[in-house]
């Protein structure tokens, strides 16, 4: 093999980069799909709570309804998806700023604690001192 | 296709016309690169590589056609696996633009980048929903 076929199947480095990169992308594609896999009982569970068709709880009422009807049912039906996954969001957001707001609410007490001991250390420093 | 599938598919465009329009433009360029190879971008031209540009380009195309076939079937798990393969192909294609062009590749870098961690979020986001919305249901 000559020097000139080494360096034609030499990588450049950011060709070796890139494909490190792409061979961490392809792991964390495989753990994504593990995961998806993992939850599609849920994910049916989602399907069957946002796409109930209210087409099918009218039944054979859904005959007697003119095209402009079933559309806007059908509208309805994907504006009720989008509700309640959006208020299911919500309420995650919710729980998560309560969280936060108790964790600050212990901060803010342990620092107000500190500056009260920090304020009669200066008041016996001062009195030691004869300033007081 | 059916009419609901169509209707589907349209009101996904209304409602979400940001991440629908998104993962279009991802499926336009998963196939550009399929086809064309390295010569889709010019960092991937500068870097040479064509097997990298392709599977950037087959992760983009199936990634885009999977995630349309899950809205219009309304089919939450192919959805999401189809994000899923958009955001590889996206992070391939973001680390490419800025790996090859440098700051050159900033920007189509940045918003590359972007999609994929919205894709990313996106399936997280719905799986832990679906979870709750299961465990209310059992």
């Amino acid at each position: 093999m000559n020097p000139i076929s080494i360096a034609n199947i030499t990588q450049s480095p950011a060709q070796i980069i890139l494909t490190i990169i792409s061979v961490a992308a392809g792991g964390g594609l495989l753990k994504f799909l593990t995961f998806l896999i993992q939850r599609r009982s849920a994910l049916a569970a989602l399907d069957r709570t946002s796409s109930q068709p209210l087409l099918q709880e009218y039944g054979a009422f859904a005959d007697r309804l003119t095209t402009a009807e079933k559309a806007a049912l059908e509208k309805a039906t994907v504006l009720e998806r989008r509700l309640v996954l959006e208020q299911e969001i919500y309420r995650q957001s919710i729980i998560k700023l309560s969280e936060e707001n108790t964790e600050l609410s212990k901060k803010i007490a342990h620092l107000t604690n500190e500056i009260g001991l920090a304020r009669r250390e200066i008041h016996e420093l001062r009195v030691k001192a004869g300033l007081e | 296709m059916t009419r609901p599938a169509i209707q589907l598919l349209y009101y996904e465009l209304r409602t979400r016309s940001m991440a629908t329009s998104m993962t279009l433009a991802a499926t336009i360029i998963g196939f550009g690169a399929l086809i064309l190879g390295d010569t889709v971008s010019r960092a991937f031209t500068i870097i040479g590589g064509s097997l990298l540009a392709r599977l950037m380009g087959l992760l983009l195309a199936s990634g885009g056609i999977i995630t349309f076939v899950g809205i219009a079937r309304h089919h939450t798990l192919t959805g999401l696996i189809g994000l899923v393969l958009v955001s590889t192909g996206s992070l391939i294609y973001g680390a490419g633009v800025i790996i090859g062009l440098h700051i050159n590749g900033f920007a189509a870098g940045t918003l590359s980048l972007g999609l994929c961690l919205g894709s990313a979020l996106r399936v997280i986001t719905l799986a832990s929903v679906a979870r709750k919305l299961y465990d209310i249901e059992q």
